[in-house]
C-alpha cells in the first residue's frame, strides 16, 4: 500500500516538507539578526486550494474528437522564498530581523509540525483499526 | 534535509556571535592598557561586522565575520597622572577608548542572539524527533 497515493497523506507530507524548509529560512533570518543590509525572508505560504488542485489535476475538458486540442497541465508551482513584507523595524546599519516576530514563527513552524505529525499518526491508527483481525 | 540545515545556519549564527563575544572580552580585558612610552597610542578598541554567505556545499545561507576593525572614530580618553610611563609633558596619559557601558551593550545583544540561536536548534532538534517518532 503506497500512503503517498492516498490525498491525504501525500499532502501530510508535503506540509511536512514544506514545514521543514520554512524552518530553514528562519534559522537563517535569526542567524542573520545582526547582519548589517540583511532583509529577513520567508516561505510562501503552502494554499491549500492549490495543494487539491494539484491533487486531482488541473480540469480538463474531455477530449471527443481527436482533433482538439491538449492544454499543457500546469503543475502547481513549488514553495519560493520570497522577502516577508512590513518589516516591523528597521536598524540603523539596515538591518530588518526581529528576533521576537522571527521566534514567534518559528515556535508558530514547530507547532504545525507537531500538528501534522500527530494528524498523521492518528490517520495510521484509523487504518490499523480497519486492518485488524475482529476476534 | 531542511531541518538539519536550519540546525547548521543556527550553529553558525552561534559561532559568529561567539567571535563577537571574544572580541567584546579582548576589549575589556584591555580597557586599562596605555602606551609604553609618551606619545604612543594606548588600546584602540575593535568592532567585528558580520555578513551572511552562501554556504556552497549545501546551498543555505549562513552568517560569518565580514572583518574585524579597529575603532578609529571614537576618541581617546585623558587622564592626569605625571609619575605614569607614558605621561606628556603636561603629565596626562591618554587612555584606551573602550566605554565598558557600549562593551557590555553589546555583549547583552550577542548574548541575546546566541541563546535565539540556540532555541532554534532545540525547536529543530524537536521537529527531527516528532518525525521519526512517526515510526512508532
Amino acid at each position: 500500500m503506497d500512503l503517498r497515493k492516498i490525498p491525504l497523506f501525500d499532502m501530510m507530507a508535503r506540509r511536512l516538507a514544506w514545514l521543514g524548509q520554512r524552518q530553514q529560512v528562519l534559522a537563517t533570518n535569526i542567524a542573520n539578526a545582526d547582519t548589517p543590509e540583511y532583509k529577513p525572508r520567508d516561505v510562501k505560504p503552502l494554499d491549500f486550494a492549490v495543494m487539491a488542485r494539484g491533487q486531482m489535476g488541473p480540469l480538463q475538458p474531455t477530449v471527443t474528437n481527436p482533433k482538439h486540442l491538449v492544454s499543457a497541465t500546469a503543475r502547481p508551482e513549488t514553495a519560493g522564498k520570497q522577502k516577508s513584507k512590513d518589516p516591523v523595524e528597521t536598524t540603523i546599519s539596515g538591518n530588518a530581523v526581529t528576533l521576537e516576530e522571527e521566534l514567534m514563527k518559528a515556535n508558530q513552524n514547530a507547532t504545525d509540525y507537531e500538528l501534522t505529525t500527530n494528524l498523521y499518526r492518528k490517520h495510521l491508527a484509523m487504518f490499523r483499526e480497519a486492518l485488524r483481525s475482529n476476534n | 534535509m531542511d531541518l538539519t540545515k536550519a540546525m547548521e545556519v543556527s550553529a553558525s549564527g552561534m559561532y559568529a556571535q561567539g567571535k563577537r563575544v571574544r572580541v567584546i572580552a579582548e576589549n575589556i580585558a584591555n580597557a586599562d592598557s596605555t602606551a609604553e612610552k609618551p606619545g604612543g597610542d594606548p588600546y584602540r578598541r575593535q568592532v567585528i561586522t558580520f555578513k551572511a554567505l552562501l554556504d556552497r556545499a549545501t546551498g543555505v545561507e549562513k552568517v560569518g565575520v565580514r572583518d574585524i576593525k579597529r575603532d578609529q572614530v571614537t576618541q581617546f580618553g585623558e587622564r592626569y597622572e605625571p609619575a605614569h610611563p607614558a605621561a606628556d609633558a603636561n603629565g596626562y596619559v591618554k587612555t584606551a577608548n573602550v566605554n565598558a557601558i557600549v562593551e557590555m551593550a553589546d555583549m547583552r545583544e550577542a548574548q541575546r542572539s546566541y541563546e535565539a540561536n540556540l532555541n532554534l536548534i532545540g525547536m529543530s532538534k524537536n521537529m527531527i524527533q516528532k518525525a521519526i517518532d512517526l515510526l512508532r
